[in-house]
């Protein structure tokens, strides 16, 4: 078999991390997905143990010594160096970084991992709240403004499953996700302040519940709701579109969508401002009984 | 293999049945169309036994409504371009173009037009927030951030 170029990179990459003297290891299964992180410095693998929570909120299983299928290999200079390194299995993530300047950039790979990996569920990017027993879904991407969104529904009284990953099961069902609400806007450079759900005055879903509602937005300035209802292709068509695992597991992904679309209402409008939004879609869905 | 006969891909794909559509991933591409009704009926028809005057009877059955065949051809030729026929009969539309043949068929037909929705499936890494980061960190193998966004680090930032 011929060995190719990106072989012989691997091959190298390989060779170099085999040299190295790794001080410690924490092996953990979340979703389905068997995760391990390894350094050469023992404080960092530490810090992952105490902010694991941050990154699962739902919590995990420690595998202890069982081969994780996905390994991150963290190779640590001196502190603040910029020449620390961050490999996964045997491709190179990062190199030439500072560590302490990049741990929200590595909680989101490990993040990322799980949910492209899983095979028992299905993540959207997407904010997801609880209404009356059944979930709200409102897909969207960086900026979108999902947080916003979410909060408001918390406010008035929707409980809170997610600000960013939705986690839906192959029965169809939203599990929580309660990472702290992640909002902009607080700060000048515009960089996410995080909140726990209660301080916000809002209460966390603890259930898994079956999906009522796609809400298909974006933000307008001078454009007030008008909700129109969508094809079921459609919601899965723009579910595809916020999917993080759909390249990974097509078959999967897409019969998941389809169970949860089914017998969901999808909806679609451009907004203006959150809290008119949110106004707007409660009195439509208390008027219609939808 | 009978040329006139369209013939609907049906390799290295998966299909989901949607009611009143289709959805179609291209697992060779990783590219998910999503078929309305009408496009939906001529690729599932598309079988290679079946000319375009046999479709548009089964569409008039089916709808029932009358069917212009040029409504057919529409159809296959999208669905050819989306690369979703194997084989897909010649046709030129009796040299007309395609805004005129769909403004034609469109003011005859009651049935609706052929639509193909379709999008390019997303890696993990794009699907997911930039993490407050600064635009220009790096966040992936060639990848950095861009106004919240991870994108190529070989795209303008926007």
């Amino acid at each position: 078999m011929e060995i190719t170029q990106s072989d012989r990179v691997e091959q190298e990459i390989l060779k170099k991390l085999n040299l190295i003297e790794w001080k410690a290891q924490i092996n953990f299964e979340a979703y389905g997905t068997r995760v391990g992180i390894r350094s050469n410095c023992v404080k960092t693998i530490e810090n992952f143990k105490v902010i694991l929570p941050e990154i699962l909120p739902a919590g995990w299983n420690d595998l202890g010594k069982t081969a994780p299928d996905y390994l991150f290999s963290i190779v640590r200079e001196d502190n603040h160096s910029k020449k620390d390194a961050l490999y996964k299995n045997d491709e190179v993530i990062l190199e030439e970084f500072s560590i302490e300047e990049s741990w929200a950039f590595i909680k989101s790979q490990i993040r990322i991992t799980v949910a492209e990996f899983s095979e028992e569920y299905v993540f959207l990017h997407a904010g997801v709240v609880g209404w009356k027993g059944r979930a709200v879904i409102m897909p969207g991407k960086s900026f979108a403004g999902k947080t916003t969104l979410v909060s408001e529904f918390v406010k008035r009284g929707a409980d809170y499953y997610s600000d960013d990953l939705t986690v839906i099961d192959k029965n169809g069902y939203v599990h929580p996700f309660p990472k702290k609400l992640s909002i902009r806007g607080i700060l000048e450079n515009n960089e996410q302040v995080d909140f726990e759900v209660e301080e916000l005055g809002g209460s966390r879903g603890l259930d898994p519940i079956p999906v009522g509602a796609l809400i298909l937005t974006e933000y307008k300035k001078h454009k007030k709701p008008e909700f129109s209802r969508c094809s079921v292709g459609h919601g899965i068509m723009k579910s595809i579109e916020n999917s993080l695992s759909v390249r990974q597991s097509p078959k999967f992904v897409i019969n998941v969508l389809n169970k949860i679309t089914k017998d969901a209402i999808i909806l679609e409008s451009s907004r203006r401002e959150a809290k008119e939004f949110v106004d707007f879609f409660l009195k439509l869905l208390d008027d219609s009984c939808l | 293999m009978d040329t006139k006969k369209p013939l609907a891909k049906k390799e290295n794909i998966v299909i989901q049945e949607l009611p009143d559509e289709l959805l179609i991933y291209d697992l060779s591409t990783d590219k998910a169309f999503c078929l309305n009704k009408t496009s939906a009926f001529v690729w599932k028809t598309s079988d290679g036994t079946k000319d375009i005057s046999v479709i548009a009877s089964l569409m008039e059955k089916e709808f029932d409504s009358p069917v212009n065949e040029d409504l057919i051809w529409l159809a296959l030729d999208q669905l050819a371009k989306d690369d979703l026929l194997d084989v897909k009969p010649e046709n030129n539309f009796n040299n007309l173009s395609r805004r005129e043949v769909i403004r034609r068929v469109g003011l005859a037909s009651v049935i609706a037009l052929p639509i193909v929705a379709s999008l390019v499936a997303p890696t993990a890494a794009l699907a997911v927030t930039c993490s407050g980061a600064s635009n220009g960190t790096i966040c992936g193998t060639n990848l950095v951030c861009c106004n919240g966004v991870c994108q190529s680090i070989t795209a303008p930032c926007r």
